[in-house]
């Protein structure tokens, strides 16, 4: 997990009324929003609307930030909650409405112009899109964030004990799943 | 739980020391189930890897902020309207209340003013014209209905006026069938109003 003073610095500005700061320290954390979004959501456009959801927090609650933590784990968890409520409501959804028709269109080729990443990541969102929300959110954390099983309790209020067991049982199903897919 | 997973991540890592290492490529080679369970292990982590660093396109990455902007000023107009709106509706209520009450108080005043009838003219009473009509239309049940509604005005008109003070010179042991001398003509008009709805001859 990465920090810095620029961060403080930014948000201090912000807090002050430089509302430009706000757009620098979201140009310095899309990215890493977005992807986070994208895995757990396992496509543009949910991804796209988590992410303006997570913005949409920021620019909220970046007055009561308070330093307690560093801003990227602050972000990251504001992600990664809102990621699993977009989940529950997407699931909800289409509980209610059997006949929804949702624009799955991929899209992907707007956002990854490599051809090779882009079969990629459809192959791996693939496989991480039938596994339980609990067990893809530690793949994804494990192996995409290089969070320890410390720094993913603290996030998700998680034992270490129930991350690992999720934790194994995600790596050997997406090692089913990937195994004979090409 | 044997978890090789975190063997085989320390092996493709380079965290094993080199008797651990050792040893496991020994394991590798005897083991057909562990050679293959690390190639499926490899296979995973090598996906990943192909997907961890992928950046998004600058077209799409110059969206974000402008769309931000947009979606906010959006809510921002929409928390205006939904501002003033409230404000309206709770203007809307007090006009609306202030109205209603009005109407009720002129209401309440209506006994005052037959009062006022009362004690000017005595002969404000259901004129015998009036209550021939009113016999000639209904049967003798629906007359004996027609009567009981016609004393319960009374009895509440008289009351009303008593509980508002406003009457004194009318005795408190008043028999009801004297009663209908105290209607004005607006009363009786709007009893037989009233009765000439089949609706109340129902009840």
């Amino acid at each position: 997990m990465q920090d810095s003073s620029t961060d403080v610095d930014l948000i201090k500005s912000f807090i002050e009324g430089n509302e430009s700061a706000f757009n620098r320290l979201v140009a310095k954390y899309q990215e890493k929003i977005y992807w986070h979004a994208r895995r757990m959501t396992g496509n543009h456009l949910d991804a796209d609307d988590v992410l303006q959801e997570v913005l949409i927090v920021l620019y909220n609650k970046l007055k009561t930030f308070e330093f307690k933590s560093s801003v990227y784990t602050w972000i990251y968890t504001i992600t990664n909650t809102r990621s699993i409520n977009f989940l529950k409501r997407k699931k909800i959804k289409s509980f209610l409405s059997l006949n929804e028709i949702t624009n799955t269109e991929d899209v992907s080729s707007n956002i990854v112009a490599n051809l090779e990443q882009r079969q990629n990541l459809e192959r791996i969102e693939s496989a991480l899109k039938k596994l339980p929300v609990k067990q893809r959110e530690v793949f994804i954390m494990r192996n995409y964030d290089d969070l320890t099983y410390e720094e993913i309790a603290k996030i998700t209020g998680k034992s270490i004990g129930t991350l690992k067991a999720n934790y194994f049982h995600a790596l050997n199903k997406v090692k089913e799943l990937v195994k004979d897919d090409r | 739980m044997i978890d090789n997973n975190e063997r085989f991540a320390k092996y493709l890592s380079g965290q094993l020391n080199e008797s651990e290492k050792k040893l496991f490529e020994d394991e590798l080679a005897s083991s057909v189930q562990l050679r293959y369970d690390f190639e499926s292990y490899r296979k995973v982590i090598e996906l990943v890897d192909s997907t961890k660093n992928i950046e998004i396109s600058p077209q799409y990455a110059q969206t974000i902020i402008p769309a931000f902007r947009n979606k906010s000023e959006v809510k921002g107009k929409k928390s205006v309207v939904l501002k003033y709106g409230y404000a309206f509706v709770v203007f809307f209520i007090a006009v609306f209340s202030y109205f209603i009450l009005s109407l009720f108080n002129g209401l309440k005043q209506e006994p005052q003013e037959s009062l006022a009838d009362i004690t000017n003219d005595g002969t404000n009473y259901l004129s015998a014209e009036l209550y021939s009509d009113i016999e000639n239309e209904f049967d003798e049940n629906t007359m004996l209905t027609i009567d009981s509604v016609y004393k319960n005005k009374l009895s509440d008109n008289v009351n009303e006026a008593v509980n508002d003070n406003t009457i004194d010179e009318i005795p408190e042991d008043i028999n009801l069938n004297e009663l209908d001398k105290y209607l004005s003509n607006k009363d009786v008009e709007q009893i037989y109003a009233e009765l000439s709805n089949k609706e109340i001859l129902k009840r």
